[in-house]
This record gives structure tokens, sequence and C-alpha cells, in this order.
């Protein structure tokens, strides 16, 4: 059963220009998740799951959990497996079809694009030696960026996985440009949204 | 226009190590980025083609080349000199950026090939591959420093690529931080979890992989690896009957089995799956199973080629079933010493006890239908045969010789054999027997060149004089005497019969030797020294008392 966390809005920034994109949420796919809707002078809060962003003028968002297969969703996975929240953020339209590291959605980038993916892992990753950085990656640098650290290499594009634990919980932040060269135009815009995103203890 | 399309050259100036691991970045520092050293033209070759695989169909590589000139109008100059690709992007060109199956490089095989671990794992719903059931695809990442180059898979621009893409999902072995560009995908219907325990259920979807696919790879409905093993071994029909509970992991976090009615299964990622029933596996039940010193099975229960038992390979040993006879474990590194020999068919014959410890706790052994192997500390050592018999009538490890500390080797005058102990040696020739040496007598015989010296091998045991002073022992060519308060000393020929025959040996008047027979051309005669007396051993053969 889907349920939707209501936007609410936050703070007096002015907007300047949104994309549309498709609203309608994939039943089968999300459990839980809330979209950002563009309201003329206001951040956006998108909330979910412990999870809380407020977002900038132009920027849309999703957080969401995969539905938990079961017995009779063979179709889907097994049931031991366990998912956990996506967050995908983007100063570009989202297509409804995404992968959770952005496939469907990372082919649509324009050269001024940017996707932040933010997975969570179970909370026996928290604080290993991949997750042994602490805190949410707030300063994103094109120094961090290369164009082979995407999940699937595209022409021009450039990626930066950051694997970190905050308030206990592991995540991965994975970032990606529509353009390398872009990068210095666009990073501040990306460190800007990941600047207002908090992570709550489960 | 057309274009010349670059051949891959050397690298450009190595880059120097990017490591950003303090800022969660764990891309292998000295392979940061295996896309971005290319030379300009390669770089050119790529922006052109990539500039015209954005929103089209997957081309020819030549197709694409052929309209650089069309290229290069519309895009500008920083096009061209953005950093990015070269062989790799040429690549994949003609690709699709994803990275190729392990079977297309790793000679068939769907799994991580040799420097690649299992790194991470997403699945997509719906598979036809795995019937409608979600298929799983697991990255296999370079392990650091990376040790493969970014390139077509195959060699082919038809194929995917391969240790090209920087990424990691990150659900399996969070203990390794640092990673290399994925080698190859693992596509299984098998849950990567139970496929490497290492792997967490943190569940990662992307269907627009549902179809991806090779020529090396199949459908796949049987369910697990252990399924698939019951199936073959005829399921419920089978010697396995029906099973008994569900499939499980094993505690030890590393592999699963399950249990049957006539056996059990038990699977790893490494050894597979494997059956171990009947009394093999009461005796695996015995040494704690897969949490033991065996670990998991490695083969199925197998038949020796003298048809005289069955048995299962593991990882660190075997365990035989001899029908009348019983079930035993030979474990690691017993187990090598054993098939050094050659196993069953070799000096030691099959095991006829488990391994045991020895009552002074110096050592573990295991007993053979001919023989024994020790092991103390790391040291592990044979004994079998005639001298395996001879060490046991002389109290083995207790008695004056102590423990093996050399398997039996050839004594190196091509006939006969020697065994090294703590404290002596045992001599074996099919003619003279086995026989140890030890204490003075033993030093005199190793002194005097041992059985390449003049008295060759021994005959007897060091046997005490009747004196209640001295040893003595028999040689093919004389014999040596020791006492309480002399060293051992050789004596041999004609020297000998006078000593025993006229001056009635150690007993007699001339007691116990005190120095060799000189050498023969020694000047002013050759003698020999004794506790009583001196003996001259004449150029006619006598042997004459002088004093």
């Amino acid at each position: 059963m889907l349920q939707t966390a209501r936007p609410t809005t936050t703070a007096t920034t002015p907007a300047t220009t949104t994309r549309e994109g498709a609203r309608q949420p994939d039943r089968r796919v999300c459990q839980q998740r809330s979209g950002q809707v563009r309201q003329d002078g206001r951040l956006m809060k998108l909330a979910s799951h412990g999870i809380e962003t407020d977002l900038p003028p132009g920027w849309e968002g999703r957080i969401g959990v995969r539905t938990q297969p079961s017995a009779d969703t063979r179709a889907i996975g097994d049931t031991s497996e366990v998912p956990h929240p996506i967050v995908h953020l983007a100063n570009f339209a989202l297509p409804e079809q995404r992968g959770d590291f952005g496939s469907g959605a990372v082919d649509l980038m324009g050269d001024d694009d940017v996707l932040v993916v933010l997975f969570e892992y179970g909370p026996e990753c928290a604080n290993t030696a991949l997750f042994k950085r602490q805190g949410i990656p707030k300063d994103l640098a094109p120094s961090m960026f290369s164009s082979s650290a995407l999940q699937r290499t595209m022409p021009g594009q450039a990626g930066c996985q950051i694997f970190f634990t905050e308030a206990g919980r592991a995540f991965c932040s994975y970032t990606v440009l529509g353009r390398q060269s872009s990068a210095l135009r666009v990073l501040p815009q990306a460190n800007d949204t990941l600047s207002r995103t908090r992570i709550a203890p489960r | 226009m057309t274009v010349t399309l670059p051949r891959r050259t050397a690298r450009r100036t190595e880059a120097p190590p990017v490591d950003l691991a303090e800022h969660g970045i764990h891309r292998d520092p000295v392979n940061h980025d295996p896309l971005g050293s290319a030379t300009f033209s390669q770089r050119l070759v790529q922006r052109a083609a990539g500039l015209f695989n954005r929103g089209t169909t997957r081309r020819s590589f030549l197709t694409r080349t052929a309209v650089l000139g069309s290229a290069l109008a519309v895009g500008p100059i920083d096009f061209i000199l953005k950093p990015g690709s070269a062989y790799a992007y040429t690549c994949g060109t003609c690709s699709d950026g994803w990275t190729a199956f392990c079977c297309t490089i790793n000679s068939g095989k769907n799994s991580c090939p040799p420097n690649s671990f299992v790194a991470g794992w997403w699945k997509a719903d719906n598979a036809a591959y795995c019937c409608g059931a979600a298929r799983y695809i697991i990255d296999c990442n370079a392990t650091c420093p990376t040790q493969c180059a970014c390139r077509c898979a195959g060699g082919s621009c038809d194929g995917r690529r391969t240790c090209c893409n920087q990424f990691r999902y990150g659900q399996c072995h969070t203990e390794i931080a640092c990673y290399g560009p994925v080698v190859c995908r693992v596509a299984t219907c098998t849950p990567p979890w139970r496929y490497d325990p290492s792997c967490t259920t943190s569940s990662a979807t992307d269907n627009k992989t549902v179809n991806h696919g090779a020529p090396c790879l199949t459908t796949d409905c049987g369910g697990s690896a252990i399924d698939k093993k019951y199936d073959a071994l005829g399921g419920a029909g089978g010697f396995l009957r029906a099973p008994t509970a569900a499939e499980r992991a094993n505690s030890d976090k590393r592999g699963r089995m399950r249990t049957y009615q006539g056996g059990n299964i038990y699977w790893t990622s490494t050894t597979g799956a494997h059956e171990v029933h009947g009394d093999i596996l009461k005796e695996f039940g015995k040494q704690a199973t897969v949490n033991g010193v065996l670990k998991y099975p490695t083969s199925d229960t197998l038949t020796s080629s003298d048809k005289k038992s069955r048995y299962n390979n593991f990882e660190n040993g075997r365990i035989y079933y001899r029908g009348g006879i019983g079930t035993f474990t030979v474990p690691k590194p017993f187990f090598a010493k054993h098939e050094s020999l050659r196993g069953v068919h070799g000096s030691l014959g099959y095991p006829i006890r488990n391994v045991t410890t020895s009552a002074d706790k110096k050592s573990r052994y295991q007993n053979y239908e001919h023989g024994r192997i020790y092991l103390q500390g790391s040291r592990v050592v044979e004994i079998h045969g005639a001298v395996y018999t001879k060490h046991e009538s002389l109290q083995g490890v207790y008695g004056p010789l102590g423990y093996p500390i050399s398997d039996l080797g050839a004594a190196g005058d091509n006939r006969g054999k020697a065994q090294w102990f703590e404290k002596g040696f045992i001599w074996y020739t099919p003619t003279t027997g086995a026989h140890g040496l030890w204490g003075k007598v033993n030093d005199r015989h190793i002194a005097n060149g041992h059985v390449k010296g003049y008295l060759r091998y021994p005959t007897s045991e060091p046997m005490p004089v009747g004196d209640g002073r001295g040893t003595y022992a028999t040689f093919e060519r004389g014999n040596i005497y020791a006492s309480t308060t002399t060293a051992g000393f050789q004596v041999h020929g004609a020297v000998l019969d006078a000593y025993l025959n006229t001056y009635g040996g150690p007993q007699g008047s001339l007691g116990y030797p005190t120095s060799e027979l000189d050498p023969a051309g020694t000047s002013g005669g050759r003698f020999q020294q004794f506790e009583g007396g001196k003996l001259r051993y004449n150029a006619n053969g006598t042997v004459t008392l002088v004093s």
C-alpha cells in the first residue's frame, strides 16, 4: 500500500526554474515516498524514513523504499531481501522508471544536470571499513569525480561515490554530473542540496 | 571525411596516486580513473563517437567515426579536450557502457576471476533468465592494487567492457574498503548472500538490466546450488530421500547446508555443493562437521580405485569408510603426508584409527595399516614397515630412540634405508633387517661413516655386555663397544676375533677398547688400545698382545 509523505514549505528562497516531470508514483516499486512539487518562493521539504531535505528551487526528489518481496512475489526477489530507503535528488525531471543508482535518469541528463543518490544499507554495514567516513558529504569537488566512476559509463558524464555512516546508518552517496566539464557550475547546487539533507537515527 | 582509427598506444605518463579515502571515496588510488588515460587522438575519436552515441541506437564504431568531421563541426574545442576515455571509450562506443559478464572473460566460468572480489549486487525483477523470478547481478571488482587494464572483453568491440567502470554497489565484503574497477559481473538466480555470505541482504534494484545477457549465460530455473545437487542425485527418489529441514546458512557465515533423510548437502561458493552420507556423515559429525578441522566437503562420496573403501574429500582432509573395519578421518596435515606417500596405495596403507594424542602429550599421531604418522609441533613424520615394527619393539617414542624426526629415506649407498630419531637411527636392509642404534655406539657408527664406513649395517641393537658397565652392537663387519667410562670404539676383523676368542672380550683381561685400530700404513705398526692392554695387528694378519 502506497503511503505518500506530503511536501511542506519551509523557507522563502526565491525559486528559479523547475522543469516539471512525471509525478505518478510507481505503486509496485515504492511503499512510501514523497515528491517535491514546485512552489515559487519556497523551499520544498522532503521527509520520509528518517531522511529530510529541503529542495532548492529547480530541484525535485524522491525518498522511497521498494516493496519487500514476499512468498507470493518471487518475481521481485527473495523473502530475505531487505529494501532500505533510497533518495533521488536532481535538478532535472526524474523519470518514473529508475534504477536505484539512477539508471533511466542518467540517460536523460543534459550538460548542466546533476543527480544525487543516497542509497542506504543495513545497519550491519555501518562503521565498517567501507563506511568508516562519518557524516553526509557536503563538499563535493571536481577532483572527486571520474568519468569511470559510473555504474554505466556514458560519454561526457562523471560520477563520484562516497560511502559514509551518519546517525548509525550506512549510506552511499552517488552523484552524477551530466557533463564533467560542468562540475564547477553544478557542484555548488549539489553541495547546497546535500547541506540541507539530514539523516536521523533509526 | 574519413578518419584513421588510432591504435591503442602506450598510456600517457602515469598519473600520480589519488587517494580520496579520507573523503569516503575508496576507488583504487593508483588506478583512480581507468578511463582517464588517453592520448589526444584517442580522446578525439572518443569525443566524436560519444557525441553520436547520445540519443542514438548502437552503431558501429566506423560508422560513427566516419562522421567525425561533422562532430568536430558542431563540437567546440572543449568537447575534444574534455578529460575522459581512450581505448575504453572507443570500445564503449560499440558497447553499451556496461561491464561484461564473467563467463565471457573467465574461461566460461560464471564466477569472479583471480584478483577480484565480490563487491556488491543488484537485482532485476521478472527475469526470463530465472524463469520469472528475480535475477541477481553480482559485481566482481578488482582488488587493490588493480591488476587489470580497461579494455573490451574478449578484445572485441562487440563485447562489453572489463576493468573500466569504477563503481561499487557495496553490499559485499564491506571490510574491504579499497576497490578497483568492475572486472566482470556474475549473473545468478541465487540470492547473493547465499552465493557469498559476505554479502548483506540490503536490496538494490535496476530493472533496466533484466535482459542483459551473454552467449555463455543460460537460463537458471533450478533454485539454489544445493537444490541442483539434490536434483542431480535423484532428488527424493535418490539415496538422500526427502529433505528434513529447509536449506540454511551455517553459523560460520561462509556456507550453507540442507539435511535429508539419507544425508546432507553442504555448499560454499568456493567448494560448490557436495553430499555427505552414511557412516562418513556420522564421522563428519564427530569431527564437528564444517566447524571442525575438515571444513567443507569438496567431493561427493567416491569409491577408491582398489574398491576397498569409499571416501569424501574435504577442504582439510578426507574421511575413509571401509565396511567391517571402520570409518576414519585423515585430517590436515596428516592427509598431506599420507598423500605424499601415495595414500592408501602407498607404504602406509589405510588409516585404522583416528588421530590420537600421545600419552606424553608431546605429539598427535595416526595409525595406518603399515605404519604411523606423528605430528609434533609443525613437524609431520611418517614411519612404516620394518622400521616401524622395530621402533615399536623398542618401546616406540618412549624408548631409547624417542620420536622420529625424518621420514624413512635412502641411506645413500644404493642399498639400504635409514630413519633419523631424536636419539639415534634405525638402519634397514632386506638382508640385515631393521636395527636401531643410539648412545655411544651410535655416535661411533656415525663418526666412522655409518653404513658407508667399514662396519656397514647393524645386525643388532646396542645390547648389555652383562657386566653392568657396557654395551655393544654387532654389525655386518665388526662390533662397537662402549662403557660408562669409555667412549664407543669399533673392533673388527682379526683384532675382533682375538679380542673375543683369545682375550675374553670386554669382560676379559683387556676390558673395553679405548681407541680405534690404527689405520693401515701407520709407521711402527697398527695398534688398538684397550683398558687392559694393547693389541697389535701384524702385517701377516695375526694379532699379538703387546702389553
